[in-house]
């Protein structure tokens, strides 16, 4: 594929509000993990948290969208001139030429969680929840369309945590097919007692920070995140979108193929895409859950393609996972890094486990990368690696 | 503008369990009844077998038979599942756990809360690794999977499985949920110009309204209705009377997917 301009981001995530403050975090090494205080969740567990959602209203008009997942669809909006990018985009190529691709996992359950425990007496959900609106996998992206005004083609993608990788692929391919000129992309996710109970049932929390590539890992950190990117037909930007692969597992419902047969197939296919070779890509962000299964199957399909000694780090140390949103939220840590020349850290490893290949790096470098992989893995098997890199 | 090749049909319905049947209902030779759709098995270990959900069934059963009619290998495929709420049974019953003190979610339950769970069964219960992905729009799932997997088939050049599906949920989601009626679809899209095609189609988003359609039987306009995905009956009833499809499905605001025959 021709690269593809990125002319703006966007990012609200546990490690700050918009770029400055996410490559400073990068920078020094700072997680955005805490011990668990999510409403009433008590579980023994780290999580990451947006506290600026509590004080984030909707604007009047889109009152109707009221919930926690749409308003940190909002705080994320509101970052790094996110807006103005899409108003000039707009103005350029058209509304009905500018589609709106977001991955979320649970968009706005916590709405219904709350609903469920405000039955009434026969057993009703309260007649003023709005499913439509405030829980929908749709919600979310109907959200943004409506307030970035944009009129052309939308949907959610919901394939667990690959979801806002996707979303490249899928702008991607509808830029190319002519069907769009540009594309809003992203993904949101916020906290809510389904994915902490769910993933606490699958024995899956770490009751630390989560430690990606440690030899004791185990298991993940949650989080909640928004990010937002702009990919236009042609553009000024320093940053381009190289590749996308994407593979299924065809394995496990939960778990990872154990060799990482998968993983390894949406890296080839990326790289095939973007008609590059191992060798040419110099950082991976890993998906580094720090669940023992997962950083074991993606160091196998990592180590047999780029080999041992490529610079690879995971920042969910940093992030938390932030399941439907952790795809866009490393790319955009990707473009900083391409930017900046900061290589990542993998915070809080105490030992590496020997059994692992990749040396993730636990101090973050400047290496100057030209181009990065970004990878990210869910449950059902669904697999995307995107390749990004510097256009000058 | 996109063109594609209709190579399949499957359809996983009340009264319509399968292409061959419905193809005379959706005609007027024979009425519609609400007869129960069959029991469905996937060919997967009995372990696995037991935790598929209903969504996944249904989309399997609508599934296999657009791919045994075409002859095309199902990892030779892409996958695009499409549907507007996914699963709402397993929602209930995540939500009702999580009403209580104990809080106890179930782990099989948690896994197959995925919006991607019946893609995920699909690849697993036919081995294939071909990209897949599984989206969601409120009001109009279909023309949403539709313009993605004709995207997909121009931009890939390979053969796409659209699979549509909403099922009813439970009490209390009941009366707020998307499908009133169990509903799956499945079309398998491929470049165009094969011989054996069932038709050919030009799709694009258009910013014209809608097309108010002629007037369609009672039971096919009440089913439309009562599920999201089963606005594609409009397509399959032109498709089963032979009559040219010239369709503007509804999809967003100031935005809807036009679907006209190209032969």
């Amino acid at each position: 594929m021709n690269p593809l301009p990125i002319t703006a981001f966007a990012t609200a995530s546990p490690i700050g509000l918009g770029l400055d403050a996410a490559l400073s975090a990068l920078r020094q090494g700072q997680s955005g993990l805490r011990p668990n205080d999510f409403d009433d969740a008590a579980l023994p567990t780290w999580i990451g948290r947006v506290d600026a959602i509590e004080a984030c209203t909707l604007p009047s008009a889109l009152q109707r969208y009221d919930c926690q997942n749409n308003r940190l669809a909002h705080l994320g909006l509101e970052q790094d001139g996110f807006r103005v990018a899409v108003a000039r985009a707009r103005q350029r190529w058209g509304s009905a030429r500018i589609g709106v691709f977001l991955g979320t996992t649970t968009s706005g359950i916590l709405a219904t969680e709350q609903a469920y425990r405000a039955r009434d007496a026969a057993g009703a959900l309260p007649a003023t929840f709005d499913y439509a609106h405030t829980h929908s996998l749709y919600s979310v992206t109907g959200y943004v369309r409506t307030t970035l005004q944009l009129a052309g083609p939308a949907y959610s993608i919901s394939t667990a945590c690959s979801s806002s990788a996707k979303v490249f692929a899928a702008a991607s391919r509808m830029i190319a097919a002519g069907v769009c000129d540009a594309a809003v992309v992203g993904g949101v996710d916020s906290l809510c007692h389904t994915i902490l109970y769910g993933f606490n049932s699958l024995a899956l929390l770490s009751s630390q920070p989560c430690r990606p590539w440690d030899a004791q890992r185990d298991g993940l950190s949650l989080g909640e995140a928004a990010g937002f990117a702009l990919l236009e037909r042609e553009g000024e930007s320093d940053i381009a979108l190289l590749g996308h692969g994407e593979s299924a597992d065809a394995y496990h419902m939960s778990s990872p193929h154990p060799e990482g047969a998968g993983a390894l197939l949406a890296m080839r296919a990326a790289l095939q895409r973007a008609g590059l070779t191992a060798p040419e890509i110099d950082y991976v962000n890993l998906h580094g859950t720090a669940s023992p299964a997962n950083d074991r199957a993606e160091d196998r399909a990592v180590s047999q393609l780029f080999g041992a000694n490529i610079a690879c780090s995971s920042t969910k140390g940093h992030t938390g996972h932030t399941l439907g949103a952790a795809g866009i939220t490393e790319a955009i840590l990707c473009a900083l890094t391409l930017r900046s020349g900061i290589v990542p850290a993998t915070l809080h490893q105490r030992q590496a486990d020997p059994a692992l290949q990749c040396r993730v790096l636990t101090q973050a470098q400047q290496r100057h990368p030209q181009r990065v992989m970004s990878n990210s893995f869910g449950f059902g098997g669904d697999n995307c690696a995107l390749i990004l890199g510097r256009t000058a | 503008m996109m063109r594609v090749a209709l190579q399949g049909v499957g359809l996983y319905a009340p009264g319509l369990p399968n292409w061959q049947a419905s193809a005379p209902v959706l005609r007027g030779e024979h009425p519609w009844r609400a007869e129960p759709t069959p029991a469905v098995t996937l060919p997967l270990p009995s372990a696995e077998r037991r935790r598929t959900s209903a969504c996944a069934r249904a989309a399997w059963a609508a599934a296999a038979q657009a791919l045994a009619s075409s002859g095309i290998d199902a990892r030779e495929v892409n996958t695009v599942f499409a549907s507007s709420g996914g699963d709402g049974v397993i929602l209930h019953q995540l939500c009702m756990a999580l009403a209580t003190s104990e809080r106890a979610v179930s782990p099989t339950q948690f896994h197959n809360s995925v919006h991607n769970a019946p893609a995920g069964y699909f690849s697993i219960a036919h081995a294939s690794h071909a990209a897949s992905t599984s989206l969601c729009h409120h009001a109009a799932p279909f023309a949403a999977g539709l313009l993605e997997a004709a995207v997909q088939v121009g931009t890939e050049n390979r053969p796409v499985l659209l699979v549509g599906f909403d099922l009813v949920a439970p009490f209390p989601l009941a009366p707020i949920w998307p499908a009133q009626q169990d509903f799956a679809v499945v079309l398998l899209l491929a470049p165009p110009g094969q011989a054996n095609a069932l038709a050919q189609w030009r799709i694009a988003p258009s910013p014209a309204a809608p097309v108010a359609r002629p007037a369609a039987a009672d039971w096919l306009a009440q089913f439309a209705q009562a599920n999201p995905v089963a606005e594609s009956l409009h397509l399959l009833s032109a498709l089963a009377s032979g009559t040219p499809v010239r369709h503007r499905l509804p999809y967003l605001d100031n935005l809807s997917l036009e679907v006209e025959c190209a032969d």
